[in-house]
Parts: structure tokens; C-alpha cells; sequence
């Protein structure tokens, strides 16, 4: 009490002898979110600018006699005349520990009803990427859980790796899933189970999507038990177009939080094309002159500055990492479009979902011809690599081969070796949603197949198998399991013990009786 | 007020040739107005439009407006405007208001800078504080 009466008595005593001096403008015209202000000869880019009645712009547009600002709320009260006035701050958000486990908007103000958020600092939105310098090259993985991308397009920590597809393909499962696998992975370390990891965060960014749409996938990180490693920021649809573009950054700033403590992150931004759309509605009311497909000029800028922020830093710097999962939407698979080769361009491989695969029922629908992931491998497991080091390439060939095997029934003993293997290959890769696979378990399969214990089940049965020996090899195999998971490789022991298992397990396999 | 790209180009070149040692000159501004109302180029009153805006806009930047709660009486004025063009030059212009709402204190705006010394500012900067 006496520290409040203190504080209070020295506040006013300098109030008494202080002049406040600020740059202020006056409201020209406003607008669908938009101020236009005279005067603000000392603003900066990005500065906050302070309105009547507390309301808070951007200022984005400096011109010669005017300045463009956004509000970030609605300017119903405001009206031409209005004085406004820098207030000397570039937009920061609260960032800290205490994030785990909610939802907040872009200026990071809860949304979830769990009261307030107690920040350990406060981190400007745009920020300059760490330099070359301060970076060291992906090494460690990032285990997402989905099989077909662990074993062929693995994803190493600091990474960023697009998923790109049409709507509903998947996308978005494919990062909650992974977001999933990071908390049941946290979770088993915590828990002494998982030997020599190193936690991830997540921070999944929901940029104009449907509320609903939102609600469901928090539902499922709580369901999951993901939320009290996750933070979501989200910015739905009906939000001004302000707040979404702000999005990613806020979520990114988060995210170097953690990073700067020497802790590994993983973001998704949920997803890029609609951000950009909301960028190009805002540049169109700020009058910007627009180019390709209406876009305003600097939208590659605008990705490119924010995906420059994940980075994995040197030991000096704190050895954090940001891996980042931008999601972008095609049209009919169009990759050409203009939103989709920029963000190809600047990130490090693509996991490009199909819709045909997807109503085939090949699910997550990954088409491996056109996914890569081009700084990963350095990163992958030895025990997966050891498994998985031709598979990319079975299934290709076995997808080019599939096409003639349509024309002709008499194949030759090696096609129709490939075409066996490829299409057991394609059916363990598929995976529900929501149920990650631990890396013990994606090994002992790849190997299986690999030494063609699959050979002799029947395509349509090859999931029903692999669903049973993963559920015996973790009840009735746990010392072997446990053995893989802390060396991460297979050992001359280990394999031993691994074929042992998976034979003891095939000698009572019964597949299902066709009826 | 926007006035086509066009117009709002030829405003600012005339705008540079108007300000001359960081002041307008008014000389510069009557003869544009002369000449362009004579000669009456091809949107002409666009170009009239915006210049006559800009022009305010600089005016503005070297005009004083020094706002108190009661007259400050001739001797403090003549205090304050000698401060006032030591900072910002012989040629500021200034206009002396009296503004009750300010409570106290002094409020002096000056383009776009704001220096403000007003009780009522530092009651809203103490709501802030511990609001
Ligand atoms: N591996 C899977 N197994 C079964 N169903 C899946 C799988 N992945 C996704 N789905 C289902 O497919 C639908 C679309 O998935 P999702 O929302 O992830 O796609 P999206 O590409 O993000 O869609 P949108 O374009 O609407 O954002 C959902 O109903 C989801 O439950
Ligand atoms: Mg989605």
C-alpha cells in the first residue's frame, strides 16, 4: 500500500515540473479502417498512433503531406478533425511463458475468459531477422508424428516448410497433428520416458479463418492435451483486415520469446494466402498502386520478412529455434500462382497435398513426387534414414510405373516387385488424424517393410497389420521399443531384437477374413 | 482535394520553387497564382487546388499557436514568443489563444509538434498511469 502512495507521490511530483512533447496530426478523412492524417512529421513506420478516446492505429502509409494509418479496432467514434498523436512506441505485444496455454488476438489480449496474462516482456511485432552470423545449420528434427513426412520429407528444427495444397486437403490436420506429436512428445520427456529431448513449443496462427473453424481446432489441442504447450493466436475473418495481416507477427514475436531463452519453437501460420488478402484489402483503401494479381508490390516482402525470422541460433546466442509451417491454399493445384511461388521461394521445401489423392483416400494425400524438404535430411534420425533411405523413391517409381500397369496384365517379375511394394508402401503411409506416430513405432514399420515382412499381406489387410503390431510391439515389445527410442538408431542388438519381435508378432497376425 | 495524379505532381514542383530558405516566399505564390490563372493549362484548378494546400501545410510549419488557460498578459507573450523563434526562426508567425479547458498551464503547437505543459494533459497522463 505505502509503494502504491510512493509511486503516486513521485509520479505527480514529476508531473508538476514535466512538459510532454508529441508530434500530432489531425484526421483528414477516414474510412473502412483507415485514417488518413496531416501532420505527423515525426512519425515512424509502424509507429503506434494514438487516437481520441484510446483507440490505437498503425501508421503504414508515409507520404509527403500525410500519413495512412490502420485502426486496430473500429473508428466508428472518430471524425475528421480529430487530433491524433504519435506515441513514440512501434507496436509491441506481451510475450512469456504464460502464453502457453491460450488464445490471444493480435495484440496479444486474451480471448479464451482466463483472465489476464502476466507477460515477462514486451516484443515489438516486426523485428529484424537474426543474421547469418548468429545462425547455425538444422540439425536436430522436428518429429511431426505423420509417418510419410518423417520417413521422406523430414523436417528439422529452424526449418521452414511450406504446406501447400487446395482446399481441403488436409493442411491444416497436418500441422495439428504435428503440433500434437511435439506435446506427446514433451510430455513423455517430461516424464523421463523420452531420453535427451529438448521440448518444442507450438504457436499456431489462425489468420481469416471461420470462428467455428477455430473453435474446433482449440477443441482438438485440448482434447489432445496439446493446449498447455500451445499458444494460439487468431484473427478470424470478420476481424478487421488490420489485425489479421498483424497476425504472424504477433505470433512470431511470441515465438522469439522463447527462442531468445534458448528454447525450440514450432509456428504455423494458418495460412499465408489469406494474409495476404488481407494485406491487399488494406493496401487498397491506403490508395497503394497494385501489381499482379491486384496484389500491392511489396508482398513478397511481406513473407519473405516474416519467414526470415525462424532460424535455429548458434550455442552462442542461446542455441533456440523457431521452425516455421506456413500453410498457403492453391486453386486447382495451381502452384504458379503468385502467393504460392513467392512463398516457395523463401522457404526450405513444400509438402504439397493433393485432392485427388485425398478423394482416393490417401490420406494425409502428400504427393511425394512434388514435396521435398530441402535442409531436413541432415536433421533426420539415423534409425528413420537407416529404414526409409529408398522408400521416397519406391513410391515414385511405383506411382510412374502404376499408370502403364493400367494397359498391360503381363509384367515383368521387377515392375511387378515395385508395383507390390509401392502399393504396401502407400497404404502404411496412410494415417488417420490425430494420431501421431511415435518414432519407435514409424521405425519398427519401415523396417518390417524393408525386409518385406508386409510381402505376404494382402494390400487391402497391410493397415490392418501395421495397426496390430504397432499395438503389440508397444504392450507386449516395450524393452525393445525403449531400447529404440533412446538410441534412435538400430544397433546390431537392436535389429536383432526387432526381427525377433516382428516374427513373434506375424506368427499370430490372423488377417481379417474377407466376407 | 486530392487532385489527379497529374496535378498533384506539378503542385509539389511548384511547391519547391515556392519555398526558399526554408520559408515560403509569398512573392513565388502570386506570381504561380498569376500565371496560372492567365495562362489556365489543362487542369489548371486541380493544380491551383492542391498547391494552395501544400502552401497551408508550410505556412503551418512556422506557425506558433500558444494556447493557455487565462491570458498570459504582454510581457509573458513577448517572453515566450522570443523563446519560441530562437528555436524556430524569426519568421514563425504565432496566434495567442486563451483555452479554460486546459485548467492551467500552457499548451504551444507548433506544425506538428506539440509541447504541452497543461494541467489537463497531466491529469490524462496520470489516468493513464494508474488507470
Ligand atoms: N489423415 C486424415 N484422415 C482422415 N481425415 C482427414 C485426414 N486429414 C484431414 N482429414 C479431414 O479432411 C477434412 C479437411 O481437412 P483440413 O481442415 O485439415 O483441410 P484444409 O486443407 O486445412 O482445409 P481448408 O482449405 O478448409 O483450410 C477435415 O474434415 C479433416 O477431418
Ligand atoms: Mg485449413
Amino acid at each position: 500500500m505505502s509503494n502504491i502512495l510512493q509511486e503516486l507521490e513521485s509520479e505527480i511530483a514529476s508531473l508538476k515540473t514535466s512538459v510532454t512533447k508529441s508530434n500530432v496530426g489531425v484526421v483528414r478523412e477516414i474510412g473502412d479502417g483507415v485514417a488518413k492524417i496531416e501532420g505527423l512529421s515525426d512519425v515512424m513506420l509502424n509507429e503506434m498512433i494514438e487516437f481520441p478516446g484510446g483507440l490505437y492505429g498503425l501508421a503504414l502509409n508515409l507520404e509527403e503531406t500525410e500519413v495512412g494509418v490502420v485502426l486496430m479496432g473500429s473508428g466508428l467514434n472518430i471524425k475528421e478533425g480529430d487530433e491524433v498523436r504519435t506515441t513514440g512506441r512501434l507496436l509491441q505485444v506481451p510475450v512469456g511463458r504464460e502464453m502457453l496455454g491460450r488464445t490471444v488476438d493480435s495484440l496479444g489480449a486474451p480471448l479464451d475468459g482466463k483472465g489476464e496474462i502476466k507477460a515477462d516482456a514486451q516484443y515489438p511485432v516486426e523485428k529484424i531477422a537474426p543474421g547469418i552470423i548468429a545462425r547455425q545449420s538444422v540439425s536436430v528434427p522436428v518429429q511431426t508424428g505423420i509417418q510419410a513426412i518423417d520417413a521422406m520429407i523430414p523436417v528439422g528444427r529452424g526449418q521452414r516448410e511450406l504446406i501447400i495444397g487446395d482446399r481441403q486437403t488436409g493442411k491444416t490436420t497436418i500441422a495439428v497433428d504435428t503440433i500434437i506429436s511435439q506435446a506427446n512428445q514433451n510430455r513423455a520427456a517430461a516424464e523421463g520416458k523420452l531420453k535427451d529431448h529438448k521440448p518444442i513449443y507450438c504457436i499456431y496462427v489462425a489468420i481469416g479463418q471461420k470462428l467455428s473453424n477455430v473453435a474446433r481446432i482449440i477443441q482438438t489441442l485440448e482434447n489432445a492435451g496439446a493446449m498447455e504447450y500451445t499458444t494460439v493466436v487468431t484473427e478470424a475473418a470478420s476481424e478487421p483486415a488490420c489485425k489479421q495481416y498483424l497476425a504472424p507477427y504477433t505470433g512470431c514475436a511470441i515465438g522469439e520469446w522463447f527462442m531468445d531463452q534458448g528454447e525450440d519453437v514450432l509456428i504455423v501460420f494458418d495460412d499465408l494466402s489469406k494474409h495476404a488478402v488481407a494485406y491487399r484489402e488494406m493496401s487498397l483503401v491506403l490508395r497503394r498502386p497494385s501489381g499482379r494479381e491486384a496484389y500491392p508490390g511489396d508482398v513478397f516482402y511481406l513473407h519473405s520478412r516474416l519467414l526470415e525470422r525462424s532460424a535455429r541460433l548458434s550455442e552462442k546466442e542461446g542455441g533456440g529455434s523457431m521452425t516455421a509451417l506456413p500453410i498457403v491454399e492453391t486453386q486447382a493445384g495451381d502452384v504458379s500462382a503468385y502467393i504460392p511461388t513467392n512463398v516457395i521461394s523463401i522457404t526450405d521445401g513444400q509438402i504439397f497435398l493433393e485432392t485427388d489423392l485425398f478423394y482416393q483416400g490417401i490420406r494425409p494425400a502428400i504427393s511425394v513426387g512434388l514435396s521435398v524438404s530441402r535442409v531436413g535430411s541432415a536433421a533426420q534420425t539415423k534409425a528413420i534414414k537407416k529404414v526409409s533411405g529408398t522408400t521416397k523413391l519406391d513410391l515414385a517409381q511405383y506411382r510412374e510405373l502404376q499408370a502403364f500397369a493400367q494397359f498391360g496384365s503381363d509384367l515383368d517379375e521387377k515392375t511387378k516387385a515395385t508395383l507390390d511394394r509401392g502399393a504396401r508402401i502407400v497404404e502404411l503411409f496412410k494415417q488417420n488424424q490425430y494420431s501421431p506416430i511415435p518414432l519407435e513405432l514409424q521405425v519398427s514399420t519401415l523396417w518390417a517393410m524393408q525386409n518385406g515382412h508386409f510381402d505376404d499381406v494382402a494390400v487391402e489387410n497391410v493397415k490392418d497389420c501395421q495397426l496390430k503390431m504397432e499395438e503389440f510391439l508397444s504392450t507386449r515389445k516395450d524393452e525393445v521399443m525403449a531400447k529404440l527410442r533412446d538410441a534412435k538408431a538400430i544397433t546390431e542388438e537392436i535389429g536383432a531384437e526387432l526381427k525377433a519381435a516382428v516374427e513373434d508378432f506375424k506368427k499370430s497376425y490372423k488377417a481379417p477374413s474377407a466376407e | 482535394m486530392k487532385g489527379s495524379k497529374d496535378a498533384q505532381r506539378i503542385a509539389r514542383q511548384l511547391m519547391k520553387a515556392t519555398v526558399i530558405d526554408g520559408r515560403v516566399d509569398a512573392s513565388v505564390v502570386r506570381t504561380v497564382m498569376v500565371k496560372l490563372a492567365t495562362d489556365k493549362p489543362r487542369g489548371y484548378l486541380g493544380v491551383l487546388n492542391v498547391y494552395s494546400h501544400l502552401v497551408r501545410l508550410e505556412l503551418k510549419k512556422s506557425h506558433a499557436v500558444i494556447e493557455s488557460a487565462k491570458p498570459l498578459g504582454a510581457v509573458l507573450e513577448a517572453n515566450v514568443l522570443a523563446d519560441l523563434k530562437g528555436k524556430y526562426g524569426t519568421q514563425l508567425t504565432s496566434e495567442f489563444k486563451s483555452n479554460p479547458e486546459l485548467l492551467g498551464g500552457m499548451r504551444v503547437r507548433v506544425g506538428s509538434d506539440v509541447w504541452d505543459g497543461s494541467v489537463r494533459e497531466r491529469l490524462v497522463r496520470l489516468r493513464e498511469k494508474f488507470g
